[in-house]
């Protein structure tokens, strides 16, 4: 395993210091797990998306995900919060009562909210499947780098794993494109079964499928800051910018051929985005 | 068939040609199986290239108001993959490699966390030909009937003739009365039931949808716990009625 102790104690001590919170229909919270990892979700952080009192929450996670996704160009609509991720799914994240927070920082992030009321610094969205236990999660937000006076390194792979656990979540779907960053923290959960290496359907056809078994050890690893070593047999590199090379892996997933991303993404000297690929195998598949 | 999908597609159901498309990923769990039984309807897969050429006229606006617009990728992780996309044709056709798909209706569907539930929203006519609120309640109800859902949920202005016309589908009922982080206006979440899974009947006593100060009376009474549901009456047209335990 590895893991800087910087990063190990880092992500551990993430959990205890801020306050998870959720947001979803009301008659929702009775099937989701309150206590994730013995961090229980107090009831003044259990949001109901279809009553008037989560307005400034909800408020302040459209300011979170601008400030995370505003210059990439790909915030999400204001509505959608609603109709594709709180109403049937569930916003789940970490974040500080007003009062805990150092000075400036509030009116820096543009938050509005009482002294008392939560100010959200990260948040996982995932919709569920019709299948039990499969979830689609679709945005990572976090403050890591918006806030670095509150030190907040390693807060993406931790409130994903909470996220998880919240929605009781045995199996992730998602997309990213081959050259984003994300791929480093979805790795760290375990390889990343592959269902597109090339995506028409999708706004940017570079972007892969993944299938993610959640498991204990692998949710308790992230929370400890931990990451597998990444496998070598029959591991090869996949260039984020040679379509030819994406084509030929999605011709060999539809032979029916099973792959994985097993580790994170390295960089060549453009800063191009190599990405390991590798068989998947009994042991590998989590 | 309902009446109401009969009136807005023409005619009764013919097994030889395709009246509904349905786009969905195998992983999604959409009742694939139920679906690919049907003689009437076409599924698509968005993840594999062939099918992925045939989805474009089933794609809701990417540009526009930001209230109607939803990006790309949001039609792909959000309903494609975990849901599906509903269609409904404005001609049946024996075959998409002979005709191009031309969808008078569609609309994203997510599933809820609780099973045989579903959201439904981008609620998209194209070239209606006749009333759009009609064909908007058609294409809810071929989204209820196809997915076999308990009930669906969207949200809807409370200005919008689509309120009534939704009652012909199914009981519905008021889960809110202001969504969040929509607008312009009051807009409800409401679900529409499939047949006979709503429990209780609405009392006699029913304010008429657009008496002043309905939405904030209904909104009161929502928070407290109550039930609401819409009914049509005579006198008074389209009204909400508390139901009762």
């Amino acid at each position: 395993m590895s893991g800087s102790a910087g990063e190990r104690g880092a992500s551990r001590g993430l959990l205890e210091r801020l306050e998870p919170f959720v947001l979803a229909p009301r008659w929702r919270f009775a099937g989701l797990d309150l206590e994730p990892f013995g961090r229980g979700i107090g009831a003044d952080a259990r949001f109901d998306i279809l009553s008037r009192s989560a307005a400034g929450i909800v408020d302040r996670l459209v300011r979170l995900d601008r400030l995370t996704f505003g210059a990439t160009g790909m915030p999400m609509p204001e509505w959608l919060f609603v109709d594709a991720s709180a109403l049937p799914g569930a916003i789940v994240g970490l974040g500080l009562r007003a009062r805990d927070m150092p000075p400036g920082t509030l009116e820096r992030l543009g938050y509005s909210c009482g002294p008392d009321e939560l100010a959200p610094l990260s948040m996982y969205i995932a919709v569920p499947a019709q299948r039990e236990g499969v979830w689609y999660g679709h945005n990572l937000a976090s403050l890591n780098r918006e806030a670095p006076e509150l030190s907040l390194r390693g807060l993406g792979g931790v409130t994903k794993a909470l996220g998880l656990r919240v929605m009781r979540c045995r199996e992730q779907l998602g997309a990213t494109q081959w050259s984003s960053a994300a791929i480093s923290v979805h790795t760290r959960f375990g390889p990343m079964e592959l269902l597109t290496a090339w995506t028409p359907a999708h706004a940017n056809p570079a972007t892969l499928t993944y299938r993610l078994r959640i498991t204990e050890q692998g949710s308790r690893d992230v929370l400890a800051g931990l990451r597998r070593p990444t496998p070598t047999d029959g591991v090869f590199l996949v260039n984020s910018h040679d379509r030819q090379g994406l084509l030929d892996l999605e011709h060999r997933l539809e032979r029916g051929e099973r792959l994985a991303v097993v580790g994170p993404p390295e960089h060549d000297e453009t800063g191009t985005a190599l990405v390991p690929v590798g068989p998947i195998s009994p042991a590998r598949s989590g | 068939m309902s009446a109401i999908i009969e009136d807005a597609t023409g005619g009764a159901a013919n097994g030889d040609l395709y009246r509904f498309v349905v786009i969905a990923s195998p992983e999604s769990g959409a009742p694939a199986a139920t679906i690919g039984a049907r003689g009437d309807t076409l599924l698509l897969d968005p993840m594999r290239a062939p099918d992925a050429d045939l989805i474009g006229p089933f794609q809701p606006p990417i540009d526009g108001p930001e209230e109607i617009a939803i990006p790309r990728w949001a039609v792909y992780d959000c309903a494609e993959m975990p849901g599906a996309i509903i269609g409904v044709l404005r001609e049946p056709i024996e075959s998409p490699c002979d005709q191009p798909l031309d969808p008078v209706g569609l609309v994203l569907a997510t599933p809820h966390a609780e099973p045989g539930d579903w959201h439904l929203y981008g609620l998209t006519v194209r070239r209606p030909g006749g009333p759009v609120d009609e064909v908007r309640a058609s294409v809810v109800g071929a989204a209820l009937m196809l997915l076999g859902a308990r009930r669906v949920t969207l949200t809807v202005p409370w200005t919008s003739p689509l309120l009534g016309l939704l009652t012909r589908v199914g009981r519905v009922e008021v889960l809110a009365a202001r969504t969040l982080l929509h607008g312009p206006g009051a807009v409800a979440t409401v679900a529409v039931w499939g047949t006979d899974q709503c429990n209780g009947e609405p009392a006699e006593a029913a304010v008429p949808v657009g008496e002043a100060g309905l939405v904030e009376q209904a909104e009161a009474m929502l928070e407290r716990g109550r039930r609401l549901v819409l009914v049509v009456r005579s006198d008074r047209g389209l009204c909400v009625a508390e139901v009762r335990a």
